[in-house]
């Protein structure tokens, strides 16, 4: 599971330069497509899912530096990298 | 505006909530003619010091979801250098306080990170995503939290 979005997400870092303007909105990805751009998330995961139906997309809040969440407890998770 | 209570523990502050799959993720099951897997209910830490709430792998897999994100976290164990983990999109509702207000809050799509709670013996972590929009108060002399939506 951790490996599904490996495509898209290398699609994001590919166009990223190109979202520059978009900064804080949410882009809906799927494989090589840049489906839409989208003002909250619930936007963006209402339009993932009416394109994508059940199959796997990327919502990915748009950033040129990456958004990092802080937890003061460890919770044990899968890292990807 | 609605309010509800938890009690301080040994865990910390702990609210039950309702986990499913977001609003429109049971749309499209829906166009797809497939059954809404079971709700799930999930005792979770109220946790300041967590920035994104977090369920425990067990929910994510009863509810049958994949990621739908990613993002970078940092904890104790990550020694700066951030982990990029796996976003779930998920619904919660947090209930009220008696039958004539049985539901508090109701969010319908939120992104939550995946971790192994349960040998903590809870289901997860209350984040300042959802605090963000709430007044929470720590009662610390009544041994309960009290938040309002």
């Amino acid at each position: 599971m951790a490996e599904a979005l490996q495509q898209e997400l290398e699609f994001y870092k590919k166009i990223l330069p190109t979202l520059s303007g978009e900064e804080g909105k949410f882009a809906v990805i799927i494989g090589n497509d840049l489906i839409g751009v989208f003002e909250s998330y619930a936007d963006g995961l209402a339009a993932g899912y009416a394109r994508a139906g059940l199959s796997p997309f990327l919502l990915k809040r748009i950033a040129a530096n990456e958004i990092i969440s802080y937890f003061t407890r460890d919770i044990d998770v899968t890292c990807r990298t | 505006m609605p309010h509800i209570s938890g009690n301080i523990t040994a865990w910390g502050p702990l609210i039950n909530v309702i986990v499913g799959v977001s609003q429109p993720r049971a749309a499209a099951l829906a166009r797809a003619n497939q059954q809404l897997p079971s709700v799930v209910v999930a005792k979770l830490v109220v946790d300041t010091g967590a920035s994104q709430t977090s369920l425990d792998a067990s929910i994510l897999q009863q509810l049958q979801i994949a990621p739908t994100g990613s993002t970078g976290i940092h904890t104790p164990s990550t020694q700066g250098v951030p982990h990029v983990v796996n976003l779930f999109d998920v619904s919660i509702l947090i209930p009220g306080p008696n039958p004539a207000n049985p539901v508090a809050h109701v969010i319908p799509a939120i992104p939550v990170i995946e971790g192994q709670f349960r040998a903590q013996g809870i289901d997860g972590l209350l984040g300042r995503d959802i605090l963000a929009s709430t007044r929470f108060i720590y009662a610390g002399p009544d041994q309960i939290v009290l938040i309002s939506f």
